[in-house]
């Protein structure tokens, strides 16, 4: 260890002060008879040995704080490196090869890998008889020992060589590798250095001798088609697909598979620009794991993503009737059932008398619909308000036998209802609605006039105390057509009419279906969704999963001989892009995805040369990595010494014999 | 032949005539200031008393007196004197009348004479037991005037070193006040001789065991010592419904009662080392730095002290040594009202 600046030491004679005030406070006490001391603090008393102890250790830590703040002061250093390793005779040659993504890139039917790998051999043959080479992929794991290798087996160890798909950083596994390289060695590094432009820089920065660095970039030209799927969004029924050019003017179509059926969607881009594409798959599309994936081009790698088509089945609606002794073909379920029938959306009804409803009938329900109920009992009511708060939806058709439920009924608590009734020539109309609400826009396709001739001759003024209650549409006499009740994660939707055949043309209306099967389509999930997966980057650790309580392991979804293990935390180290799925008793179900690194793909750095080797051009100033300084170290220490010391004598200031 | 009785009542040879060494000037004595300040005082205990004598305190027993106290059922053996004619008259039932009855007390004064209590500071003129003897000398004079019997039991380190039984006859006060004396210059005398720690609990011990009932209990102390260890015994006492009062007896130094007065608390500085008067062991401190830690722990224990006297409702009064006592006793009487 050496000192930057040693006349700093002289300070080392502040240690003598500490141990100077020990002594001079080393003084008799003075002796008294206290008997509320002894008994207050007896208790508490130590051996005067440990007290004795403890001021020659708060002596020794304050001497130790001085000389390490000195020290750090002094900024001492080391020198790690080549010095002091083994000499060998022989002449050596590390060779670093760049196996990253972006070497992968095709030009004319060559990688720029490919001519790495040429480079390398070059120089691998023009090594003389004794001497040795060792091969070091980038990225890979930086070896503990380097096999040093004669030219025939360095030779076929390069012809074998397989790309990777992460980012290489050949800066900082030299940096790793610099001890165990005898002083001789010569290094030779063949890459893009694709992604981080200052790597070069920071070779230059290395305790390696510069003389010693050969750099040999390798590119290829632009290609001019380079294209890449950068990301998908998914929408309800669709799915949108943006498409990055960094070529030249370019057109092909996007394909989605999923299992063994293949659709394909045409896209055109300009170069240079970013363009969306609807993927909107047909009926015949199979639920399950798809790839989306752009025409081969000159970077393959960024032309896929995956994506998990989910489709669900019929979704039951269970509609509850009040009145069931009304006839079939008038009863307001009828109405309803043929609405949502006709309505499109994937739904099976099923009409039930409120007397045969029970709770368990309710539960295969993935939307209730109760028609002028009677007063249920009041487990039946808390039970369809934990239906409603944990998600479900509720329909409620209000008529005459729900104007007598309880206002202390858990599903709609406060709730009071007035009977309104009409005339058969001064109908009431539908007055006003919220046009802002989008499941209204029916109305407003209809237009207005249309809108108010919609007619209810009797409905019910519901009196809510809920202040989330929304009206959507009012009568021409103020009464509230639609209100929406939120609850917890779902929602009852309240419609203070029953549309039978008596109530005007309410049922009859053109409107009412469209009615129907607006309130339908925004009640119920959408029969198919798209389902984008966590992703992963290449090379770096990341937790996509939630923590469990066991490893997990994953299986490639384009090769299922291929497994990835993930750690109880939920972390996952691919080394290969792709999706990765998890087999369970529910089948297969896409995890996460892995994705090369942007930095690999985005823009390769081209010179004007089809090889050019990079000019080793090291600064100056520039410092040196492996120079290891202990300043802060020191410091570190002198901060530990202040703890302890406040610990030593902090507090415990007594002690007895 | 019998042996000579004393004038404390203890048996035992006298010593000859004419031969008697000059009797040193007793320490503990009756100041006629405490005379003059007390008289006419009465110090009434809140619980009834029970004694055979008439005095000034309330009796559990129905006695003859003018005060009515209550009404009982008749039965076989009550007087028929007293039976009410006008409660027969209207319920067709006897009842008769009871009154209250004024009765003696019977006082313990209970005095700790630990090594703790002969400390005394500076700044004032007596130690804790002086001052603790002087406060029981007068309580004795209060006492005895208002016809209270009065016994003394004085305690140090793990025996007993003095009792005298109660006695209400006017003698007592000089026999208390010899034993108060004997007391406190005998251990004056040898401030440094280690007995160990006072154990105030044993004393107690020795007063439960004599089947004191409905008496009073008054123990002088700088309390000094494991609450828990003593507070069962005077607990006990308390439920056999003996009047039970404890005066913490602290030098200001110890802590300072006057409000607003904490500089007389601890006042020492520097490296000190304090030696305990009663195990012989010591313990070192900067004494500036332990002040503040000093006046936690004491106000801690204090407010332990209190909790643990107020649960057992028992009576706790603290006193400086710096003040006098029949004001002590004055502003307690006060305080009561």
């Amino acid at each position: 260890m050496s000192f930057d600046r040693p006349e700093y030491l002289l300070a080392l004679i502040l240690v003598l002060v500490p141990a100077g005030m020990a002594l001079s406070h080393y003084v008799r006490s003075t002796r008294a008879s206290f008997p509320a001391v002894w008994f207050l603090f007896g208790r508490d008393r130590k051996p005067l040995a440990r007290l004795r102890l403890r001021q020659a250790l708060t002596t020794l830590v304050r001497a130790g704080l001085l000389a390490a703040v000195v020290l750090a002061f002094s900024e001492p250093h080391s020198e790690l490196g080549g010095a002091g390793l083994s000499q060998v005779g022989s002449p050596r040659l590390l060779i670093l090869l760049d196996v990253s993504a972006s070497m992968g890139a095709v030009a004319d039917g060559l990688t720029p890998l490919d001519e790495a790998v040429r480079q390398a051999l070059s120089r691998v043959e023009a090594l003389p008889d004794r001497g040795r080479a060792a091969l070091v992929e980038c990225p890979g794991p930086t070896p503990r020992r380097l096999l040093w290798l004669t030219r025939p087996s360095a030779k076929r160890q390069l012809e074998n060589v397989v790309q990777g798909y992460g980012r290489c950083q050949p800066d900082r596994m030299l940096a790793e590798l610099a001890p165990q390289l005898p002083s001789q060695t010569r290094v030779l590094y063949v890459g893009d250095l694709a992604g981080a432009p200052e790597e070069a820089a920071n070779l230059a920065r290395l305790p390696i001798s510069p003389e010693r660095i050969e750099t040999v970039q390798v590119a290829l030209p632009t290609r001019p088609d380079n294209l890449s799927l950068v990301e998908l969004i998914p929408e309800r029924t669709f799915l949108t697909a943006i498409i990055a050019n960094q070529g030249t003017d370019a057109e092909g179509e996007l394909a989605l598979s999923c299992a063994d059926r293949t659709e394909k969607f045409p896209f055109r881009v300009p170069a240079g620009t970013t363009v969306s594409v609807r993927v909107a798959p047909s009926q015949q599309i199979a639920a399950g794991l798809c790839s989306i994936y752009l025409p081969q081009d000159g970077i393959a790698a960024d032309n896929v993503l995956w994506v998990e088509f989910q489709r669900r089945d019929r979704l039951n609606v269970v509609l509850v009737d009040g009145n069931p002794a009304v006839g079939t073909a008038h009863s307001p379920s009828f109405f309803l059932a043929a609405a949502m029938r006709s309505s499109g959306e994937p739904v099976v009804t099923f009409r039930i008398s409120q007397p045969e409803f029970s709770f368990d009938t309710a539960k295969v329900a993935d939307m209730l619909v109760l028609i002028d109920p009677q007063p249920m009992p009041s487990y039946l009511e808390q039970r369809l308000a934990e239906f409603v708060r944990g998600g479900g939806r509720l329909w409620l058709l209000a008529g005459s036998q729900t104007s007598r439920w309880n206002p202390d009924n858990q599903l709609l608590p406060g709730v009071s209802f007035r009977s309104c009734v009409a005339v058969a020539e001064h109908p009431f109309l539908l007055g006003w609605y919220d046009r802002a609400d989008p499941a209204l826009a029916f109305l407003q396709q209809a237009g207005e006039s249309l809108a108010a001739s919609w007619t209810s001759l009797r409905h019910v003024a519901p009196s809510l105390s809920a202040r989330s209650t929304r009206v959507l549409a009012r009568f021409t006499d103020q009464v509230p057509a639609f209100l929406k009740i939120p609850s917890g994660r779902g929602e009852i939707l309240l419609w203070s009419m029953v549309p039978d055949a008596d109530n005007g043309d309410f049922a009859y209306h053109p409107l009412f279906p469209l009615a129907v099967t607006a309130f339908l389509k925004e009640a119920l999930p959408p029969s198919q969704a798209w389902r984008l997966p966590p992703s992963c980057v290449v090379g770096r650790t990341c937790r996509p999963l939630p923590p469990a309580d066991t490893p997990r392991r994953f299986e490639a979804g384009d090769d299922p001989r291929t497994f990835l293990g993930a750690s109880s935390a939920g972390e996952v180290l691919c080394s290969r892009p792709g999706p990765y799925v998890s087999v369970g008793k529910a089948g297969r179900e896409l995890a996460f995805s892995c994705r090369i690194p942007d930095e690999e793909l985005s823009a390769v750095p081209l010179p004007a040369a089809h090889v050019a080797a990079v000019s080793d051009a090291p600064s100056g100033d520039a410092p040196n990595p492996l120079r290891r300084r202990h300043g802060p170290l020191f410091l570190l220490v002198a901060m530990v010494l202040v703890l302890l010391e406040s610990w030593l004598v902090g507090g415990r200031r007594f002690a007895a014999r | 032949m019998a042996e000579p009785i004393r004038r404390n009542g203890s048996r035992g040879k006298l010593p000859p005539a004419g031969r008697e060494a000059a009797p040193p000037e007793p320490l503990i004595v009756l100041d006629p200031e405490v005379e003059r300040r007390l008289a006419g005082i009465r110090f009434h205990f809140p619980e009834s008393m029970d004694g055979r004598l008439t005095g000034v305190h309330r009796s559990a027993q129905p006695g003859v007196s003018v005060e009515f106290s209550d009404h009982k059922e008749y039965s076989p053996g009550d007087d028929i004197r007293h039976l009410n004619w006008k409660v027969y008259a209207r319920s067709d039932k006897f009842y008769v009348r009871q009154f209250a009855k004024d009765t003696h007390a019977t006082v313990c004064l209970v005095l700790d004479c630990s090594g703790s209590m002969f400390y005394r500071s500076q700044t004032v003129e007596r130690s804790k037991a002086e001052h603790a003897a002087g406060l029981a000398l007068a309580l004795c004079y209060l006492f005895l005037r208002q016809n209270d019997s009065v016994g003394l039991l004085s305690v140090r380190g793990h025996r007993l070193t003095d009792f005298v039984p109660p006695r209400s006859h006017a003698s007592q006060l000089v026999t208390v006040q010899e034993h108060l004396d004997r007391a406190v210059t005998g251990k004056a005398a040898s401030p440094d001789h280690n007995e160990g720690p006072t154990s105030l609990a044993e004393g107690l011990e020795f007063l439960v065991s004599r089947r004191t009932r409905r008496s009073a209990v008054i123990v002088l102390s700088d309390l000094f010592m494991d609450t828990p260890e003593f507070l069962p015994y005077l607990r006990y006492l308390k439920s056999g419904g003996s009047h039970v009062w404890l005066v913490q007896v602290l030098d200001p130094a110890e802590l300072d009662l006057h409000p607003g007065k904490t500089e007389r608390t601890f006042p020492f500085q520097g490296a000190m080392f304090f030696r305990s008067v009663e195990t012989g062991h010591g313990i070192l401190m900067d004494a500036r730095l332990a002040r503040a830690d000093y006046l936690a722990r004491f106000k801690a224990f204090q407010d332990d002290l209190h909790e643990r006297c107020a649960e057992a409702g028992i009576e706790l009064s603290q006193c400086n040594t710096d003040t006098a006592p029949a004001e002590f006793i004055l502003e307690h009487l006060k305080r009561r009202r």
